[in-house]
């Protein structure tokens, strides 16, 4: 090889190879978001092993692997055989069906299958996941395992039967060893296109059936917790013995064997930690499944275990980063969620399409634990269908050290929309039409729900003014974005604000002198709720004033509840970002629905982000 | 047991999962359809598809331009010794989940990230890098380029280097080599590994978000988010369909024009 040759290739492996690797030493960090090494360290590991959502997580994924791998190796092992005999047309046609798959965006075969099994009423769960992962890797396999077919010498398994074999045994003992590499090949590559799938899997994975992609792809969305980078380096050394055991399949047997042994073991190993930890067990088999489906960051892990321990349930969480979403999601057909967190301007519409239960109010007695600011409101004038669960305030967040910001870059809205001194974008958008158009408003003197055609032309042309600004839209990591210094002064939800204040002193957030929106996020019972007593006793649950305090305590976001924020601790209780003085009260104002005008705001909003048109 | 019709349920299976789930896709009242599908040629959309061809073609030409020297260096140049070595090192990547891959370059990427600390350390302050059209570009050619080594790899593996050197010693220089000799018989593989990396990158979703940070839509995001935000899941279907069928139609153009690279 030639120098220059030799660099390629050196050059090529590690570009490959080293941004992973650098995230594998930097999960050894205990630095959350800085990429300084303070370490090593086992912390992230640590967590790993009680995040119980994670290694379930990771189960689900296993199982949906294994699954789909024992039935893509058989029907494409037969389809593969039964070509063989077939004469050129037929086989001509057949391949082309396999084709299919090969050619066709991830998104669009997702799409397809949610609203094929939408049309047949299939729950959405586990099953219909394996369904879509059968689908989308049978034709990987019988590629793989036509090609190891067409290798072969032609006629050894008729003449094992011409020598007195019966069929069965002529397959057994001479088609199948011959397939082997073949099988292992095939098998490796539908499982691991299994493991990693997110697009479809998001698509038609139910409560209860989160899958490790999909979960991850929740928390890189909602928060950069190096516990993925510490999860990530398991499944590599892992992924990386089983390689090496079928790359050494054929040669060394007993190296082979003790690669895969290995292999599984990282695999199965924490899974089997949490299964085995008291902390988590739970009562075994007898647990109820209560499907939660609320906002990124709007509950803790403790607050569920609790709950898991007193009801004797087990608790799935799925999340969602807006309230369309949410909507959209529940008008369709409810997927099994026996509780979900509308925000007060969504109620409206849920009604009207018979989407929510009608609550008991015999079984919340502590409901009266609630302020009566929140009770019986317009959004809902008996509490027939929802209880107030958390608030909070949409304001500016901003980096108090940046010598352009200062202490007072948050008293009004226009920061938002000027440019800095330096040349790159530093804002960062919360990811929400209504939130965007609310803001603009107040700049331009409009009403925040406004849906004035006119109005809303001046908004949007001001929103695409603002575009060059603006350096990410994200309405779940805003915070982390903040702290890791990617943005400098942000629009955003005080909940996580006040949460990050208590890492980063510099931390700021106001209420901007124009008005701001003010949110009121409830909880309700959907129609066709798996366990609706269940979900009564978790409503019940977070009325209680003491969870109610550690709800608000470690989510940051504003409790309703009176006798909640008398529990909370003194710097808690009148924090500017969760509990603001009565002038910043007095400033707030709250959404409206839009009724069928929402789809104004989503077309503005799909045009905002597309930019303006070259003129 | 391998009779002439085994191949029947896998075939059954996609016909009844795969192609009919897509043709119900569309299956709507035809009002509904028409209205659907006259939206697609509102310049909004279009511009959208426009931006997401062209980060297509571009992830395809980066992966081909990074992804045929190595391709080549390692079918014809690495020592036979070595070879599986370092074919495994470059397949390893495709067992590596693309979710690891977005979140390591989020964290190289980031404003106080391993690259800006390099450069800060060599006079560049506060470059923009993390939620930019280049992220976006940089991520996808990480994800894909082995789909593009891969099968150029294979069909080079079979190229007779003796060929070359015939080629050679009839005079050609090294440009006519390339052109009339390797070029053509390598194709195939190229074809492939196009075809391979065009069409995951159409509809992109994931990089596009992560690493983009949302700011522009594409093909993907803006089909994700007619069944989320958007709440329009009619007019997401008329779009998948079209970008169904739009990829179908590459697919067909690039085997076309393989046969007539074949029949040459």
């Amino acid at each position: 090889m030639k120098p220059l040759e030799r660099v390629v290739v050196v050059a090529a492996i590690l570009f490959l190879h080293l941004p992973v690797l650098a995230l594998g030493v930097f999960s050894f960090s205990k630095a959350r978001l800085s990429a300084s090494f303070d370490g090593p360290s086992l912390v992230w590991y640590e967590k790993l092993l009680g995040n119980r959502p994670l290694l379930i997580a990771i189960e689900n994924s296993l199982v949906v692997g294994l699954v789909t791998t024992v039935i893509v190796l058989a029907l494409a092992t037969m389809a593969a055989l039964g070509l063989r005999a077939a004469d050129r047309r037929t086989t001509e046609r057949v391949s082309s069906v396999f084709l299919m798959p090969l050619v066709t965006p991830e998104i669009v075969l997702g799409v397809a299958l949610l609203l094929f099994f939408a049309r047949f009423e299939l729950p959405l769960g586990l099953p219909t996941v394996v369904t879509a992962h059968v689908v989308f890797t049978l034709s990987f396999a019988f590629a793989v395992l036509r090609a190891r077919i067409l290798a072969l010498p032609p006629g050894l398994t008729e003449a094992a039967i011409d020598l007195g074999a019966t069929p069965a045994q002529a397959f057994c003992r001479v088609t199948l060893p011959l397939l082997g590499p073949g099988l292992v090949a095939a098998g490796l590559l539908t499982f691991s296109l299994s493991i990693d799938d997110y697009v479809v899997t998001s698509f038609v994975a139910g409560p209860g059936a989160t899958t490790l992609p999909v979960y991850v792809y929740s928390l890189l969305k909602s928060s950069l917790s190096p516990e993925i980078a510490a999860a990530s380096t398991l499944l590599l050394v892992a992924t990386t013995l089983l390689l090496v055991a079928s790359a050494l399949f054929e040669t060394r047997r007993k190296t082979a064997t003790a690669a895969l042994c290995a292999g599984l073991l990282v695999l199965v190993a924490p899974i089997a930690v949490a299964r085995v930890s008291p902390s988590v067990d739970g009562k075994g088999g007898s647990e109820r499944p209560l499907n939660l489906y609320l906002w990124s960051n709007y509950i803790a892990p403790e607050t569920i275990r609790k709950f898991e321990a007193r009801a004797g349930a087990r608790v799935n969480l799925d999340v969602f980063d807006s309230a369309e979403a949410l909507l959209s999601r529940m008008l369709a057909t409810n997927p099994g969620y026996d509780v979900i967190s509308p925000p007060t301007y969504i109620l409206g519409p849920l009604r009207t399409a018979g989407a929510l239960e009608t609550l008991d109010l015999a079984r919340l007695p502590h409901l009266p634990a609630t302020d009566t600011r929140f009770l019986a409101q317009n959004w809902d004038r008996e509490n027939r269908f929802s209880i107030p669960y958390l608030w909070g305030i949409t304001g500016i967040a901003w980096d108090a050290r940046d010598p352009e910001l200062r202490e007072n870059a948050g008293a009004s809205w226009r920061v938002l929309f000027e440019p800095g001194r330096s040349p790159s974008p530093r804002i960062l958008m919360l990811d929400d039409a209504r939130e965007a158009v609310a803001t603009a408003a107040f700049v331009l003197g409009l009403d925040p729900n406004t849906r004035d055609r006119a109005a809303l032309k001046r908004i949007q042309s001001f929103l695409l003014d603002q575009k060059p600004l603006v350096k990410a839209y994200n309405s779940a990591s805003f915070d982390d974005a903040l702290l890791a210094g990617d943005v400098r002064i942000a629009q955003a939800w005080s909940g996580q604000i006040a949460k990050a204040m208590r890492e980063a002193s510099w931390l700021r957030f106001a209420v901007p002198r124009e008005g701001a929106m003010m949110f009121v996020d409830t909880l309700a019972i959907p129609r066709g709720a798996r366990d609706p007593f269940l979900a009564h006793e978790f409503l019940d649950f977070v009325l209680e004033p003491e969870i109610a305090a550690e709800i608000s305590r470690t989510t940051g976001y504003s409790t309703p509840s009176r006798e909640g924020r008398a529990l909370l601790p003194a710097e808690l209780r009148d924090h500017p970002a969760m509990f603001p003085d009565d002038a910043a009260l007095s400033r707030l104002r709250t959404f409206e629905d839009l009724g069928t005008d929402a789809a104004l705001y989503d077309r503005l909003w799909t045009e905002v982000k597309a930019g303006r048109l070259p003129r | 047991l391998a009779s002439r019709t085994a191949w029947l349920p896998a075939v059954v299976l996609l016909v009844l999962l795969f192609a009919l789930p897509q043709v119900l896709l569309v299956a709507a009242p035809i009002d509904v359809l028409a209205a659907s599908f006259a939206r697609l040629t509102d310049p909004l959309y279009l511009r959208i598809a426009v931006r997401s061809v062209l980060l297509a073609s571009i992830t395809t030409a980066t992966t081909l331009i990074v992804g045929f020297p190595v391709a080549w260096v390692l079918a014809q140049r690495v020592p036979p010794r070595f070879r599986s070595a370092a074919l495994l090192l470059v397949t390893l990547p495709l067992w590596t989940s693309v979710l690891v891959k977005i979140y390591a370059w989020m964290f190289l990427l980031r404003s106080q990230g391993l690259l800006a600390r390099a450069l800060a350390a060599i006079g560049v302050n506060d470059p923009a890098l993390l939620y930019t059209d280049a992220a976006v570009a940089i991520g996808q050619l990480y994800i894909e380029l082995p789909f593009m080594i891969l099968p150029i790899y294979s069909s080079l593996e079979r190229l007779d280097p003796r060929l070359i050197d015939a080629a050679r010693d009839l005079g050609a220089r090294g440009a006519t080599v390339l052109r009339r000799v390797i070029l053509p018989l390598v194709a195939p593989g190229i074809v492939a590994g196009c075809v391979l990396v065009f069409v995951p990158s159409l509809g992109a979703v994931l990089a596009p978000d992560l690493l983009g940070g949302a700011r522009d839509p594409w093909l993907g995001t803006l089909i994700a988010a007619q069944f989320g935000a958007a709440r329009d899941p009619g007019f997401g279907a008329a779009l998948a369909f079209a970008l169904a069928a739009s990829t179908l139609a590459v697919f067909a153009a690039f085997q076309r024009s393989l046969r007539a690279a074949e029949a040459r």
